[in-house]
């Protein structure tokens, strides 16, 4: 069967893409240089201040405090060596943390698709890929539990071709992605699937109240819907004078005391508690790379790599060099992330979405979706105060029958929708949970009554006719839907773990028209986070 | 008048200077507005703007935060001497990446 079929190869592609993430055994530390981002020509050596110097002359004529600095631990060399010392478990840290100093992603199903907490689809979506299990409908009459995967075209594509997944590129560093992975990262796809088990029973309609008789039963699809999207941005110019202004303001409420304490802790005990011996070591190489030409990189890469190595030697001789390590690239991943985090409303000056989905409500026709979603923050919201910046997410959409209705019983044009977003995140709790908050308004109108599909021998709704093909139209339901929806979003930090608590009220649903207040509660898992503490190079 | 000086001949400590000297520091780009951010610190305590610190005696770590909205821009960090004077301690091409610049001061009596 169909279905069947396609839920199938969907289970596969998704357990393959996890089994070929997770790593096979953990990789030792300093034996692989691991890239915090894109560092420039070695495994180790301050390029920020030599780079034309590298490419044009022998390291025994450069200056002599450019000598210094290109192997002080300063500028690249602290994530060289921070990275190079922990190893693929420590990168991982380091992206952990990144990870969970950004916010706005959406891990749950879209508005039109059964079972969701979210009136508007959001402007971003996971990496790779993110499980959100959710319980509870918007505009639907029946309740159930979806899980919904999210993928990313760049993420699955490294996934595949057995690179590193997660590169670290700071917000505004837009040159950092080729124009590939710049467009593949606008992919994304989602698959639902319906875990509900089936009841098995037919739908039946005996009562006044047939139609909600008749939609609380039924055999439920394993997968209840699909979608594809592609995000644009447009960055804004970094040489305006403007966006420098604003990047400067914004940078203010970035604080990088930890980050700056634990890169000191980290290195007092080598170039300042305990100078005879960095002395010798970095004495040594000085002269080492002296007697190597600048044209000769393979001597220069194994003098470096010999360097970083002797240089971690030298520093694990500090019994507490792993916790401090630990802390420096947690606290190097926060920093980041915060400063990604706080430039996000000014880096682009608008992000756009176009969004295709595939839903297949329970007893009703399957239907296609197709969603323009713009978001946008204003510019002076949030800058000074202890709650994050005003995000207002704008979507329009249309949605249509998949297959065209028995002849004169509805329109195939479904409806259009239109809704409203305002988020904003809260001042934290506590140091492990975050809050946000989400008002939004939801405006559907459906153009024809609503198209019911019950299988050939079931009962028309109130009567003991037996209907004639495989679909029905419940009456009375053309019109106008509004949904006010109020919300706080809890993030337990460091997990990946979020719960959404939300409160609506509609005026009707799609199948009944009558006054529907809900509460929503859900629980989703970011697996961008678990897999970014568990990817590994191959 | 200046107080730091180029460690000639000293594989650890990047500048010499007297202890109980006052520094100030700055920042500039040549495309950017480069600023120094919230963190920077000297022997461990942290600087607030101006930015000046006082030399302690021995090798001590001076940790320069900076940021700059122009990935790559010539970025020069400087100690300013007086109105008109301004010693350039390191001129590097910024990089989002790797935004901690440190230097060990040689505090000599």
């Amino acid at each position: 069967m169909r279905t069947t079929s396609l839920s199938t190869l969907a289970v596969l592609f998704v357990l393959a893409s996890a089994a070929t993430a997770h790593p096979a055994s953990a990789q030792a530390a300093g034996t692989e240089v691991q890239s915090c981002g894109d560092l420039g020509n070695y495994a180790f050596g301050n390029d920020q201040v030599a780079e034309a110097l590298l490419k044009t002359k022998d390291f025994s004529d450069w200056p002599e405090d450019k000598r210094k600095q290109f192997l002080a631990l300063s500028g690249d060399n602290l994530p060289k060596f921070a990275c190079f010392a922990g190893g693929a478990e420590g990168y991982h840290k380091f992206l952990q943390a990144v990870e969970d100093a950004r916010l706005d992603k959406q891990t749950g199903a879209g508005a039109t698709s059964e079972g969701t907490t979210s009136v508007v689809s959001k402007g971003f979506v996971s990496q790779v890929l993110a499980l959100a299990v959710e319980d509870g409908a918007l505009t639907r009459t029946d309740n159930k539990s979806i899980a919904t995967f999210h993928g990313n075209g760049l993420g699955i594509a490294r996934l595949l071709a057995g690179r590193e997944q997660f590169p670290y590129c700071a917000i505004y560093d837009h040159s950092c992605e080729s124009a590939l992975a710049r467009n593949l990262g606008g992919l994304s796809f989602s698959i639902s699937f319906d875990t509900t088990p089936s009841s098995g029973a037919e739908p039946t309609a005996t009562t006044s109240s047939a139609n909600k008789g008749v939609l609380t039963g039924g055999p439920s699809q394993q997968i209840s819907g699909w979608g594809v999207r592609y995000d644009i941005k447009a960055p804004k110019n970094p040489l305006d004078t403007q966006f420098q202004k604003d990047f400067t303001d914004k940078m203010k409420s970035v604080d990088g005391t930890k980050f700056v304490k634990s890169v000191n802790d980290l290195m007092r005990p080598l170039d300042v508690a305990n100078p005879k011996a960095y002395s010798d070591w970095k004495d040594k190489y000085l002269k080492q790379l002296a007697r190597v030409s600048h044209q000769d990189t393979k001597g220069m890469a194994d003098v470096l790599h010999q360097a970083v190595v002797e240089l971690t030697d030298l520093a694990r001789k500090d019994p507490q060099f792993q916790t401090k390590l630990d802390t420096l690239l947690t606290e190097m991943g926060n920093y980041f992330g915060t400063r990604d985090k706080a430039l996000e409303a000014i880096v682009n000056w608008f992000t756009g979405s176009f969004e295709y989905n595939d839903d297949r409500p329970q007893n009703q026709p399957s239907q296609s979706n197709l969603k323009v979603i713009l978001s946008w923050r204003p510019s002076s919201s949030g800058s000074s105060t202890a709650a994050g910046p005003l995000q207002l997410t704008l979507n329009a959409s249309a949605a249509w029958y998949d297959h065209a209705p028995p002849q004169g019983a509805v329109k195939r044009f479904r409806d259009a929708q239109a809704s409203l977003q305002a988020d904003r995140t809260l001042p934290d709790i506590s140091d492990r949970l975050g809050a946000a908050l989400t008002l939004g308004y939801y405006f559907q109108y459906m153009a024809d009554n609503a198209l019911l599909k019950i299988p050939s021998g079931n009962l028309a709704p109130g009567t003991s006719i037996a209907l004639p093909g495989d679909a029905s139209v419940l009456l009375g339901t053309k019109g106008s839907i509004h949904i006010a929806q109020l919300g706080v979003t809890l993030t337990v930090k460091k997990t990946g773990v979020k719960v959404p608590v939300t409160l609506s009220y509609s005026n009707r649903t799609e199948l009944i028209k009558a006054n529907d207040v809900r509460g929503h509660f859900g629980v989703s898992y970011d697996l961008d986070s678990l897999f970014a503490g568990k990817s590994t190079t191959q | 008048m200046c107080k730091l000086s180029l460690a000639t001949g000293d594989p650890v400590a990047d500048f010499t200077g007297r202890v109980g000297d006052q520094v100030q520091i700055d920042v500039h780009g040549t495309n950017g507005q480069a600023t120094i951010q919230q963190g920077t610190s000297y022997a461990d305590q942290p600087l607030a703007a101006p930015w000046q610190f006082t030399i302690q005696a021995g090798n001590q770590a001076l940790s320069v935060l900076v940021a700059n909205p122009v990935v790559n821009d010539t970025t020069v960090i400087e100690e300013v001497c007086d109105a008109n004077t301004r010693n350039t301690l390191l001129s590097y091409e910024f990089h989002p990446n790797a935004p901690l610049a440190r230097f060990i001061i040689l505090g000599q009596p």
